[in-house]
């Protein structure tokens, strides 16, 4: 099992760090899956499905400027690590002026991330920083825990507003409940409504659009024979979809929501080769 | 239950709402928004809107004075009864008087005591501190209360700094002796003697004489016994001290000597002691005070930091800053001139106290470094903020590595490790011994980066063997720094403790031993008030004294506990105590010379 | 019923009715009074005016006139209500607090009366809210009495020559001692602290000084912590007016310049602190 990759480019190492970034604020431990083409990290929250789920899938090439790995064996050649992504993300956040940034899998006393930072310095030589993160390695029996989720049979899927002005409701209905029912139709609607005794408050928002999904098997979904606006709900903690619009750095160039109603929501977040996903199961 | 309100039928109106005098009157009959109806009558208070002019542009609508009540709304109205009186006013004598004459009663004649001399008066020339802040400040006086009640007030207060004295002695170890006998070392000469007694009664009795130039009550000044002044830019570079200090302790010495001002703070659990020594040129005005009697003192840090909280308001606003030390008042008094003639006066209360003293030599130390201290700062920087120590090493071809120090061994396969190599060359000086190693907190380290970093200054870190102090100093014309750094002793080597150890319990050391600990021992030192500066403490007196120690029940326990590890050093953490032993005056009626080292957890601290 | 689908013209007719194009300019004068969660509104043709009061010895008062608003309707001689301030402003705020230049958020408030809630219609780049806030019944206002004839002394001051120093207040003293004289210190404010005693001394030709009509010296003390809300106001005003009257009542009053260059006010009203003036009888 080897494992060693390294950044130059100056622009990759931001968003490698805006991915590590957003993970760190969403998940205090993950699991990051190697492949030869692709990194993920992915968090599984299995408490009886209360919790929320992660994927977040990334091209290595579009990062890396050097990226090699070998997996456990020749037919599965893929690398599964536990880690504390914070590490990861405190390691790089002083490598914004790097020169180059090496992340190698050691074993010296016990499994690492060695995070290896060449920085500029006043002298000769540059100043070498290495950050070594420990790492559990995930045995083989256990992968299946981590496989990709399926995309749901939603009722509604739809593309999302501005996160920026969406954030900002979030986090206002924050203060007033608990809970938030997210509602959309195929008629490119969508709601975000609180209620309390005090106060109720609705978000409207129109023009949204559905995205086009093509079934693979020719079959329709539920969500063809909907009517266009019967809207699609479900009821989800308010924390865990704050936690979301204001942890993510990816500034995604698409973002879309998935509802099966009262049971998950399920968010897309699109920038370029980086996906992320977001399952945060409704509340009762 | 914060659904709507059932109401009566009919329209909410007042009078619907209004059943009975009362009962909840929602609607202040008054429309206080701008009354339209401008005609006061004679006699009646000016409509809102004769308060506008002062504010030299008139507002539309609702004016400030909106509150009042409008002119054609006199108060004798029926809705008026549903109006609550503010709590004093209907508490109060104000708002007795007031519905008794209908005018407004004078309070302050009515109250005033028959002589308004209270303030000035029984104090006499010397006013209690209580009148100086209750009363001295009004001109006038006519609040001034009775003389009995300022006593009474004036004595509590007072009693409040001999009881911090108490406690905080208590906390310091051997601090209770040295409180109470400040003189005692001294004996031979009964002037110091007689002064501080005469200290002390002072205290007694109400805290001495009229403080600070805010003191309206005047009264006998003598000369303080420290004034200086600092200018603009270098009030800033005493601000970022404090802020440096802060990291440290809890309190505050400052001491004036012929060399400068020295302002000293050290860790709870004498693992860390700092101090900044301002040249006298720092001044624009440095008056030490009487060289016979250096006056010293302590502060609470927050109370002094809250001085100089805000270092960009500090940059921004202020432009001379004045401190003078007034022993008679208890009051340290620091002034700071800001822009628009606005000043800001802080009477601080104060103790005098011990000296004091760390007693380190950097030319023991085998091994120093010296860098920019940008070159430094940036490397810290990559260690996270939540990390305790870090291990400073000297590795081969000269190059320095910083190390996050894991404590525990369980915690070594779960924490992340940053390790940050500098070479040589990035240094001004190194001369350090191959493959030494040092460990030490990071926090105390890093206040003092930040100052370095602002005056643009190079640290040199003097170190020697793991488990002795590291010392890291900033010198310019101006001013000196010193941070004195416990460091931890080496796990490998930690079966043969070096120096510093039990120094409380153990039999009269070596001479060599006590050397040894002579070059990095802090020792606090109880000194006269009158003492004479030059007299160097003796910092292994006690080492020598064999007599028994007193010591508190509960560090009799830790002393088992440990079973021959140094008191101040927690078993967990093998940080060599920096060791501040009092010492004791040995011509005092105290029953024995004691020493006694503070045996306080380092947790908080590292 | 969703209130998406309530129709603004139909029912109950609104006794009131108002229309800003920048809710900011209203929120920003709330949050200047915001130290205690309930908050009375009172409109009348003349404008709003919403108090805070704690403790029976302060009332904050925010007055927002009528010409602030595009439409301003007041159907009866006054309205009165009681409301969850917080819940109000997170409401108001409901786009973002803080202002993005270009992107103002528009606003309509209507009230069908008593018993009824208060309807927000928030709209910004087409994303509209609608909030409905359960109204409570109103309660007593203090009556502070507090009439310019009365007024002793007068300090008005250009807010920046505050700011720092109600930052910087010693919150371990109990109260806030406000000297104002004809003659030296002129203006002082004072803390007693556990650590010693700090005094800010204005001068009356300072800069900072507007105007300065001290009649006689009147020293007053205040409780610190009913004070200190009051910096939220200070915050946002251009110039301060300081008054106390012949009891030792304060009136601090605000001027406040919203995003759109008009000129608001919020007034604070405080009792003198008894205790210490009983005690000291």
């Amino acid at each position: 099992m080897r494992f060693r990759a390294k950044i130059v480019d100056l622009a990759c190492l931001n968003n490698f760090s805006r991915v590590v970034n957003t993970i760190a604020r969403l998940a205090k431990t993950c699991t990051l899956r190697l492949t030869a083409g692709k990194l993920y990290f992915i968090l599984c929250d299995k408490v009886a499905n209360g919790g929320v789920s992660m994927w977040c899938e990334l091209c290595q090439g579009n990062f890396f400027d050097e990226f090699q790995m070998e997996g456990v064996a020749a037919d599965h050649n893929e690398i599964y690590l536990e880690l504390t992504p914070e590490n990861l993300s405190r390691a790089l956040k002083t490598a914004q002026s790097a020169k180059a940034v090496k992340i190698k899998l050691t074993n010296k006393h016990c499994p690492c991330l060695k995070v290896s930072v060449e920085l500029p310095s006043l002298s000769s030589s540059s100043r070498i920083v290495t950050h070594d993160i420990p790492v559990k390695v995930i045995p083989r029996r256990l992968w299946n825990d981590f496989r990709e989720p399926r995309v749901p049979d939603f009722d509604v899927s739809i593309y999302l507003p501005a996160l920026k002005t969406m954030k900002s409701v979030v986090e206002r209905m924050k203060n007033l409940s608990h809970s938030i029912v997210i509602e959309a139709n195929l008629n490119g609607e969508m709601n975000l409504k609180i209620e309390t005794d005090l106060v109720s408050v609705t978000t409207h928002f129109k023009n949204l659009g559905n995205p086009p999904w093509a079934s693979e098997d020719g079959c329709q979904s539920s969500a063809q024979d909907r009517d266009l606006e019967s809207m699609a709900e479900a009821r989800i903690d308010i924390k865990k979809l704050q936690q979301l619009l204001a942890g993510q750095q990816v500034n995604p160039t698409k973002a879309l929501c998935n509802i099966v109603s009262k049971r998950i929501v399920h968010f897309i977040l699109l920038h370029e080769d980086v996906s992320l996903q977001y399952f945060i199961p409704a509340l009762a | 239950m914060w659904g709507p309100v059932p109401l009566a039928p009919g329209p909410p109106g007042t009078e619907t709402r209004c059943p009975r005098p009362g009962a909840p009157a929602p609607v202040p009959p008054v429309p206080t928004l701008a009354p339209r109806s401008p005609q006061p009558p004679a006699g009646a208070a000016p409509c809102p809107g004769a308060e506008q002019p002062h504010w030299g542009q008139a507002p539309a609508g609702p004016g400030p004075g909106a509150q009042q009540r409008g002119a054609g709304n006199p108060r004798a109205g029926g809705g008026e009864r549903g109006r609550r009186r503010p709590a004093s006013a209907r508490r109060g004598p104000i708002g007795r008087a007031a519905r008794r004459s209908g005018s407004p009663p004078i309070r302050r004649a009515a109250r005033a005591p028959p002589s308004n001399s209270v303030a000035a008066g029984p104090a006499g020339p010397a006013p209690s501190r209580a009148a100086e802040e209750r009363g001295g400040a009004e001109g006038d006086g006519r609040r001034a209360p009775p003389p009995g009640h300022v006593r009474a007030r004036g004595s509590r207060r007072a009693g409040a700094p001999s009881l911090i004295r108490a406690s905080q002695s208590g906390a310091a170890g051997g601090g209770a002796e040295a409180g109470g006998r400040p003189m005692a070392r001294r004996g031979a000469g009964a002037g110091p003697v007689a002064a501080a007694a005469r200290g002390r009664e002072r205290r007694g009795r109400a805290g001495g004489g009229g403080a600070g130039p805010g003191a309206a009550g005047g009264g006998a000044r003598l000369p303080p016994a420290m004034k200086c002044v600092i200018a603009g830019s270098n009030v800033r570079a005493l601000g970022r001290a404090v802020h440096a200090l802060s990291r440290i302790g809890d309190e505050l010495y400052l001491e004036p000597t012929g060399s400068g001002l020295s302002l000293r703070a050290a860790s709870p659990s004498r693992s860390a002691f700092a101090s900044f020594l301002l040249a006298p040129l720092f001044f624009q005005l440095y008056q030490p005070g009487p060289p016979a009697a250096p006056p010293r003192c302590k502060v609470h840090m927050k109370t002094f930091l809250g001085v100089f909280r805000s270092l960009p308001a500090l940059e921004k606003t202020v432009e001379r800053c004045l401190l003078l030390l007034r022993p008679r008042a208890s009051r340290l008094v620091v002034q700071l001139h800001c822009k628009y003639g606005i000043t800001r006066t802080h009477n601080l209360a104060f103790q005098e106290c011990e000296r004091l003293q760390a007693v380190f030599d950097t030319q023991r130390c085998a091994s120093s470094l010296c860098a920019p201290a940008r070159v430094l700062a940036e490397a810290v920087v990559h260690f996270p903020q939540t990390l305790a120590e870090v291990t400073l090493a000297a590795g081969p071809g000269g190059r320095i590595s910083l190390r996050s120090y894991v404590e525990d061994e369980a915690e070594l396969g779960k924490a992340m490790v940053t390790e940050l190599w500098l070479a040589p060359d990035e240094f001004q000086a190194v001369a350090v011994v191959p493959d030494s190693r040092i460990t030490f907190c990071l926090k105390e380290f890093r206040g003092l980066l930040t100052f370095a970093e602002a005056s643009n200054l190079p640290l040199t870190i003097h170190y020697d063997a793991p488990g002795r102090p590291a010392i890291f100093t900033l010198e310019d014309p101006l001013m000196e720094a010193h941070l004195v750094l416990a460091t931890l002793l080496d796990p490998e080597s930690s079966s043969q403790p070096p120096a510093a150890n039990g120094i409380s319990h153990a039999p009269a050391p070596s001479d060599d031993f006590a050397d040894d600990l002579e070059s990095y021992m802090i020792a606090m030192e109880t000194s006269n008030y009158g003492e004479d500066l030059g007299a160097p403490p003796s910092p292994t007196f006690p080492l020598r004294t064999p007599h028994p120690i007193e010591s508190t029940p509960q560090e009799e326990e830790e002393e088992e506990e440990e079973d021959g590890a140094v008191p101040g050093t927690p078993p967990h953490k093998k940080f060599r105590s920096l060791f501040f032993g009092s010492v004791m005056a040995s011509g005092g009626p105290s029953p024995a010379p004691s020493q006694e080292v503070l045996a306080e957890d380092s947790d908080g601290e590292c | 019923m969703p209130l998406s689908t309530q129709p603004l013209g139909s029912g109950e007719p609104y006794v009131l009715t108002a229309s800003l194009d920048n809710a900011r300019n209203l929120s920003s004068l709330l949050r200047a009074v915001q130290f205690q969660d309930h908050a009375t509104c009172f409109a009348t043709a003349n404008g709003l005016r919403v108090t805070v009061e704690d403790a029976k010895c302060i009332q904050a008062n925010a007055f927002i006139q009528a010409d602030i608003f595009q439409e301003f309707s007041v159907q009866e001689e006054s309205v009165t209500f009681r409301i969850n301030l917080a819940v109000l402003l997170d409401c108001l705020t409901i786009f973002g607090a803080s202002s993005t230049p270009g992107t103002p958020t528009a606003l309509k408030m209507c009230y069908r009366g008593y018993g009824y809630p208060l309807m927000l219609f928030l709209e910004e780049g087409g994303v509209v809210t609608v909030c409905r806030i359960n109204t409570q019944e109103p309660e007593d206002l203090l009556d502070f009495d507090f009439c310019s004839t009365n007024v002793v002394n007068k300090i008005i001051l250009q807010s920046e020559g505050l700011r720092e120093a109600f930052a910087e207040l010693d919150m371990t003293s109990e109260v806030l001692q406000i000297t104002m004289s004809p003659d030296k210190p002129y203006f002082r404010l004072s803390t007693f602290g556990n650590a010693g005693s700090a005094h800010l001394d204005y001068p009356k030709d300072s800069d900072l000084v507007e105007a300065f009509h001290c009649n006689q010296t009147q020293t007053n003390r205040y409780k610190i912590s009913l004070i200190k809300p009051s910096t939220k106001a200070l915050a946002l005003s251009c110039k301060v007016s300081i008054r106390t009257d012949n009891r030792g009542f304060l009136s601090l009053q605000y001027m406040i310049r919203n995003e759109d260059g008009q000129i608001c006010f919020v007034e604070y009203y405080c009792c003198p602190d008894e205790d210490i003036a009983e005690a000291e009888l």
